[in-house]
């Protein structure tokens, strides 16, 4: 025996059928309207879940970029610092070279230290850069200037920088002094993930100019006519204490072989500071290639990720388009057939 | 030849009244040709046994045997079945289909997923400068989000919860006045049949009730010989036994459990169980049918298995068995982890404590658990406010493990942590990753005074005292691999795949349910095509039937003119 067709179910079958095919068609419309495939965690549930994995990656990868990009302009700012300091050194280097010859007397000695205390404000400056408002030496106490002068004493000592200026001469650029920041945070560097798995140190201790600046206080004041403090053994340079704010005035014409002595001294520390501000450049340098190479490979990931996420989210628009069409057409079909179909009746024969 | 004629108009007389009949029978399937329920009536008829005359033997005409109803009772079983099975499906795949909008994929949408991301990343920009109070805003913002994102997210399940138990007080309510209407149809076919011709249109209402029935819940039928048939579930239980009906209910305080007791739901407050009382009049007399109607189908089972059910010893809403818990539980073992793992890594600005994961050790601010009391305030993240509670019932000096957490979750008298959840710091320049940063104000929930951390974020370490390793840092936590346990969820991963995890199980069941439905509907689609048949009405059929008879009745009258002919044909012979 035949199946039985009824009209209540031919209907019933007919509406169904009619509902379903509007709801796959609003479907389709949906994804062309968005472009995406899958939305809903139900509609590919592995993919879904991959999904979610791969937009998780492509913000990591894209923050490590921003990273990176701050880490660059910052490292960038350090290797301009570095590379102005350089020059001062050098030019330092060469006025202490010529300065510390016997044949230049105290008064000629004393006009050239103004131009030195000027290269060690230039110096000072230096550790002092800012890079959006922030000291790029100053660590995590990053709101404090590294480098202050410090006042002559009686008058207080900023919190955080120890010792008064020096105690003579009581006046002029050779009496100021400039004292290191050394409140807690200020030596901190800081490490910045740049991928996954590598984090780089993206700033340096503001101690490192600390040597240095000395190097041409003493340097300076030698020129200018005083001692500087502690004296021995600070000769071994970078060994020794820094210069404690003391130092008096060379005895006349009689301490012309002690400020020599002194000049040269001062000379091989400015020459080692130089160095280590230099080693610190090539590290710099370094750590930017790093960055380069690092912002490499992520953009080369992000552009991946970007692409594997896009193919198992994104709605192919011609596959998409052609079976709109495909559906639109069949929907037509059967409505079309539907009305003709439930309109055929013996009654209409009757 | 007088009898003869005599005959031939009695028999014309009764077919055309058979005729009638049987078009008028035709014209009633006709008008029910859209009515639910309604099995399409075939007039029985037959010959009337002949008359023997001598050796002849006379026909006397048509008769009508009675009227019944085309129905097969097997296929009308295998109808309820399908229709239970697609009932359970459907509601399966309604609820399913709401419990996964919070995950979707889109990525626009700031889903929890997204947020976790979003957090560790401002964590891993905050070590590029920690104390930029920009970059601090961003983690502030981040984990505010984080927190809102699960909160959303944990609460929109809880509602889901909620409104499938309050909807299983709607259907307990129609599956009562259905089962008392069969019992009622049931007695109305006891009394009308009575042994005689059955009464079609009660026992076609009495199918369509069941089918109504088969929607709600899983029943089986049996037949007795008075008409009347016994409903009942899968152990035996009768909903209605001849002309009597038990109504079930919906209570939170069953006879057989302490009162307040569980089940629970994820918001805390307590879930029904389906009772039926079987002594009003005893305190002790409530008969637990849940687990069995969750076993079921129809849209009690659907709506069961969602919800979840519980047994009375369990001790947390965690334990229940449904598919919105198992959902939840996930969402929860990651605001448990915020709690708990991320608090114990994260070292507070301040330094009188000096130990990691205090915020503050000022007072009458919020603590772990949300109290306001002489309890510092503790980590990033916390409860909301609540009844008074411990944070620290290990004496770990505060530092919340899965066993304080469990603990102040039970002095607080609430079960989850996900949907209480928020972020201490509200004030960025309280949170501890770089240089001190002096605050003037005195804010309850966030922070009185900072002093002097130098602690970099990236060098935060864990507190030794409960045996964790050192961490790097909190952004470290982001691809440390943990054992997550809870309810009846287990997973061994990092946080951001436990998120992922998720995505992937609701997405599943979700597909599942929508799958389940498809092929529940086809099978009840081809059995109602089955069904429709044997017992529903084709107009084209009762046309033709109507035209054959509507003929019938054309010539029974035409015999009867016929007969009136011969019989004036015999009267003018004698006039």
């Amino acid at each position: 025996m035949s199946l039985r067709v009824t009209n209540l179910l031919a209907t019933q079958n007919f509406i169904g059928q009619m509902s379903q095919s509007r709801a796959e068609l609003e479907k389709l419309r949906d994804k062309v309207a968005s472009g995406v495939e899958v939305g809903r965690p139900s509609d590919e549930p592995g993919k879904a879940a991959a999904i979610a994995q791969l937009q998780s990656t492509l913000t990591r990868l894209e923050k490590h970029q921003e990273r990176i990009s701050y880490s660059t302009s910052l490292l960038s700012a350090q290797d301009g610092a570095l590379e102005s300091a350089e020059a001062v050194m050098l030019r330092v280097r060469e006025l202490g070279t010529q300065l510390a010859s016997e044949t230049i007397g105290a008064t000629q000695r004393a006009q050239a230290a103004e131009e030195i205390f000027s290269l060690r404000d230039q110096l000072v400056s230096l550790a002092n850069t800012q890079y959006l408002d922030v000291f790029i030496y100053g660590g995590t106490d990053d709101d404090d200037a590294p480098y202050q002068q410090l006042p002559q004493p009686p008058a207080p000592i900023a919190a955080g920088y120890s010792g008064p200026g020096y105690l003579a001469p009581v006046t002029g650029s050779a009496s100021l002094r400039y004292g290191w920041d050394q409140e807690a945070g200020t030596a901190t560097t800081r490490d910045v993930r740049i991928t996954d798995s590598e984090q780089l140190r993206i700033n340096s201790s503001g101690q490192l100019w600390a040597q240095p600046i000395a190097a041409l206080e003493r340097m300076g004041r030698a020129l200018a006519g005083y001692r500087t403090e502690p004296t021995l053994p600070y000769g071994a340079p970078g060994t020794g204490a820094l210069p404690d704010g003391n130092g008096a005035a060379y005895a006349g014409p009689t301490a012309l072989a002690e400020q020599t002595n002194d000049i040269l001294r001062a000379l091989d520390e400015v020459e080692f500071g130089r160095k280590a501000l230099n080693e610190e450049r090539l590290s710099v340098g370094a750590r930017l290639n790093r960055l380069s190479s690092a912002d490499q490979i992520l953009s080369s990931l992000v552009q991946r990720t970007t692409e594997a996420r896009s193919n198992l989210q994104d709605a192919d628009p011609f596959e998409t388009a052609s079976k709109l069409a495909d559906l639109q057409t069949s929907f037509q079909a059967l409505l079309a057939s539907g009305s003709r179909i439930n309109d055929l009746s013996l009654l209409n024969f009757l | 030849m007088g009898n003869s004629i005599s005959s031939l108009l009695d028999i014309s007389g009764r077919a055309l009244a058979v005729q009638g009949q049987v078009v008028r029978v035709i014209g009633n399937n006709i008008a029910n040709v859209n009515t639910p329920g309604y099995s399409r009536r075939e007039v029985d008829i037959s010959t009337i046994d002949p008359t023997q005359v001598g050796e002849l033997t006379f026909g006397n005409g048509v008769q009508i045997l009675g009227v019944k109803r085309l129905s097969d009772d097997a296929v009308n079983g295998q109808l309820l079945r399908t229709t239970t099975e697609r009932a359970r499906t459907g509601m399966l795949d309604e609820y399913m289909s709401l419990a996964e909008i919070p995950f979707s994929v889109d990525q626009d949408l700031n889903n929890i997923g997204s947020q976790l991301s979003k957090f560790f990343s401002s964590l891993d920009d905050l070590s590029t400068n920690p104390s930029d109070v920009p970059l601090r805003t961003r983690v502030v913002d981040a984990g505010t989000d984080l927190v809102n994102s699960i909160r959303t997210t944990y609460t929109s399940l809880s509602e889901l919860q909620r409104q499938a138990n309050d909807r299983m007080v709607t259907t307990v309510t129609q599956i009562n006045g259905l089962t008392s209407q069969i019992a009622e149809v049931n007695r109305q076919i006891i009394e009308g049949e009575n042994g005689a011709q059955q009464n079609l249109g009660l026992r076609d209402k009495r199918d369509q009730l069941l089918r109504e029935l088969s929607e709600k819940v899983s029943t089986s039928t049996v037949q007795q010989s008075d008409g009347s048939i016994n409903v009942t579930l899968s152990s035996g239980f009768g909903l209605v036994v001849g002309t009597t009906s038990r109504a079930l209910e919906m209570t939170t305080n069953p006879s057989f459990a302490p009162p307040g007791d569980y089940p629970r739901g994820l918001d805390g407050n307590q879930l029904g169980f389906v009772v039926y009382d079987f002594d009003p009049t005893n305190t002790n007399s409530h008969i637990d049918l849940t687990q069995e109607l969750a076993a079921g189908g129809g849209e009690m089972a659907g709506l069961l298995q969602f919800r979840g059910t519980q047994g009375i010893t369990d001790t947390s809403s965690f334990d229940a068995v449904g598919k919105v818990v198992d959902i939840a539980t996930r969402i929860e073992l990651i605001a448990r982890d915020l709690v708990g793992r991320f608090n114990r890594t994260y070292v507070g600005p301040d330094e009188n404590t000096a130990l990691a994961g205090w915020q503050s050790s000022s007072t009458n601010i919020p603590d772990v658990a949300g109290n306001t009391s002489s309890t510092p305030v503790f980590g990033l993240f916390s409860f909301q406010t609540g009844a008074t509670g411990p944070s620290d019932t290990t004496g770990t000096t505060g530092l919340a493990d899965d066993t304080d957490i469990v603990a102040s979750l039970a002095a607080m008298n609430v079960g989850d942590v996900a949907g209480r959840l928020r972020f201490n710091v509200t004030d960025p320049r309280a949170f501890a990753a770089g240089r001190d940063l002096t605050i003037g104000t005195v804010t309850p929930g966030s922070i009185t005074a900072v002093t002097g951390d130098a602690t970099n974020i990236t060098g935060t370490v864990a507190n030794t005292a409960l045996g964790s390793t050192a961490y790097a840092g909190l952004a470290d936590l982001r691809s440390q691999v943990v054992s997550y346990t809870l309810g009846g969820v287990s997973f061994t991963g990092t946080i951001e795949q436990l998120y992922n995890q998720t995505v992937s199980y609701v997405g599943s069941e979700a597909n599942r349910a929508k799958r389940d439905l498809d092929v529940s509907i086809a099978r009840e689609s081809q059995v109602k095509e089955f069904q429709s048949s044997v017992s529903g009405v084709s107009l084209d059929e009762e046309f033709a039937s109507l035209i054959q008879f509507q003929k019938a009745f054309e010539a029974s009258a035409r015999m009867i003119r016929v007969g009136s002919e011969l019989f004036d044909s015999i009267l003018n012979i004698i006039n």
